[in-house]
């Protein structure tokens, strides 16, 4: 779990082309699915709107979430 | 902008509003977005006519309503459903763009409350009642 936090803070951030740390990211990968609010279009909204901020700005970084949902609870309940 | 063409994978809702923003924000890039299916949008699509809608690559669903003498015409909203009040963002491209909404109540006051055991054993209680009232 603690990886999951750790993949995903880095993965909304974006890649750069040769995937050096402080290159300027233009790869995303965007949609509910990978947002906090996955089954949401909200969701897929907020990571489009994460992507062009950070190519906007890329000085600029998506705040890091602390955790994740926990998805299987979500779609499975306790 | 440093950049000239950008490519978007995907018209769905992200894919869509990533399109949007890039061209609305006037960044100077040219935009082309790829999609496999033959409509753009994903599970933004409703069927207003009971005909068919899409549903894993290679299937159809085929709806098909009983019409009752005397009611309304029914229909499938075959697109996303329970938008909160809180998507703020998600709400705001509806009204930009002018996207017709319907109001869906999935919960009242009205709505009846039973149990077989226990403290609402017995006939069905008002939620209203149960909220503000307690339960005697």
């Amino acid at each position: 779990m603690k990886d999951s936090v750790h993949h995903f803070n880095a993965l909304v951030q974006g890649t750069a082309v040769d995937g050096e740390d402080g290159a300027a990211p233009c790869f995303f990968v965007v949609g509910d699915q990978v947002s906090s609010l996955p089954g949401w279009q909200e969701g897929a909204i907020a990571l489009a709107l994460n992507a062009i901020s950070r190519l906007s700005r890329p000085d600029y970084e998506v705040p890091f979430l602390a955790s994740l949902p926990d998805t299987r609870l979500i779609v499975e309940g306790m | 902008m440093a950049w000239v063409l950008l490519s978007l994978i995907g018209s769905g809702v992200a894919g869509l509003t990533t399109a949007y923003e890039l061209l609305a924000q006037e960044s100077g890039a040219e935009v082309i977005v790829l999609e496999a299916k033959d409509r753009t949008g994903d599970t933004f699509t409703e069927d207003q006519d009971s005909k068919l809608f899409g549903s894993k690559p290679g299937e159809t669903q085929v709806v098909r309503f009983e019409r009752p003498a005397g009611d309304s015409e029914p229909y499938l909203n075959a697109g996303p459903g329970r938008s909160p009040s809180s998507h703020k963002r998600l709400l705001g491209y509806l009204k930009r763009f002018g996207v017709e909404v319907e109001v869906y109540v999935m919960a009242s006051d009205s709505n009846l409350t039973q149990m077989k055991d226990g403290p609402l054993g017995g006939p069905p209680v008002v939620n209203r009642r149960l909220a503000h009232n307690g339960i005697r």
